[in-house]
């Protein structure tokens, strides 16, 4: 639809045409801003814990224990130096050598949603994949925070004495201190998710780390057209 | 033939003052869109509705996805 728009501006006479073909799939996928109707509608990324411990990949289990032990967490996300998703480490798989890389013991292909996933989609998406608990990525691979079946059933059971989502229009709005164009790749170290904001200000659609992207209902025509993410 | 651009691309070009055209249906232009795109459907794309657009700046186009 994209090539035939561009394609007729041009007969129209106008010389700089330019095609975002992946479109605002793409775009709401990567977490930036949304307008309309549904731009408040709660997402994943809203109530994604961000302090999730994080880990790379070349540290041993022992200091893993570490970071998971300081939050009372059950699990450690490993990432590479700009915080995109390797793996994920879960406690009962700590019971080795405290020398053991934690390579060895991450689970590689942890289940991911997007940040933009409607947060009465969660519960759902959840059960398919038979887990309490998913990675909130960006269409990029970047963590955005960890997702836990209890958080959704809080945010549901609050949203239940709100306005109805999409009851007007409205336009997410970053924090005043959030960048509104982002950097194409995050520097090392940084935490761009930290960065991003609070409730609201992002989007986001639901993935497998590796498997691929699927939009809308888990067994819909759109989930179907699985593509590759990362 | 117009140029392809990813998501980096569009956030430096809207930076740079380009224009950002949704040519969906307008019901899902309303639902959701990117901020600051303005909605011409492809159906009603012509001389008319192009009208509102600065032929002198960047135009970008996108709908939904690779369809």
């Amino acid at each position: 639809m994209s090539a035939r728009a561009a394609s007729r501006l041009e007969t129209l006479g106008f010389r700089q045409v330019y095609r975002y073909q992946p479109g605002k799939a793409d775009w709401f996928a990567a977490g930036l801003p949304r307008e309309g109707q549904e731009a408040h509608t709660p997402r994943v990324a809203d109530i994604a814990r961000r302090e999730v411990p994080t880990c790379r990949i070349d540290e041993r289990v022992d200091a893993v224990q570490n970071h998971m032990r300081e939050g009372a967490w059950d699990v450690c996300v490993v990432v590479d130096e700009q915080r995109v998703v390797l793996g994920l480490v879960h406690a009962e798989t700590l019971d080795v050598d405290p020398a053991t890389p934690v390579e060895q013991v991450m689970q590689s292909s942890p289940v991911t949603f997007r940040p933009n996933l409607r947060v009465r989609q969660a519960p759902d998406y959840l059960k398919t994949q038979r887990t309490p608990r998913a990675l909130v990525t960006t269409s990029d691979g970047f963590l955005v925070g960890l997702l836990r079946v209890e958080d959704v059933e809080g945010q549901r059971a609050h949203a239940g004495s709100q306005l109805p989502p999409g009851s007007g229009a409205a336009k997410t709005q970053p924090d005043s201190h959030i960048p509104t164009r982002f950097p194409r790749r995050f520097p090392p170290d940084s935490h761009p998710v930290s960065e991003w904001g609070t409730s609201g200000t992002r989007s986001g659609e639901v993935c497998h780390q590796t498997n691929g992207h699927l939009e809308g209902k888990p067994g819909s025509m759109s989930a179907l057209r699985a593509r590759a993410t990362v | 033939m117009a140029t392809q651009i990813d998501r980096h691309g569009v956030q430096k070009s809207l930076g740079a003052g380009a224009q950002l055209v949704e040519v969906l249906p307008a019901k899902e232009y309303a639902t959701e869109h990117i901020p600051d795109a303005i909605n011409i459907p492809l159906k009603t794309l012509g001389r008319e509705t192009a009208r509102q657009l600065d032929s002198e700046r960047p135009v970008i186009v996108y709908c939904h996805d690779y369809q």
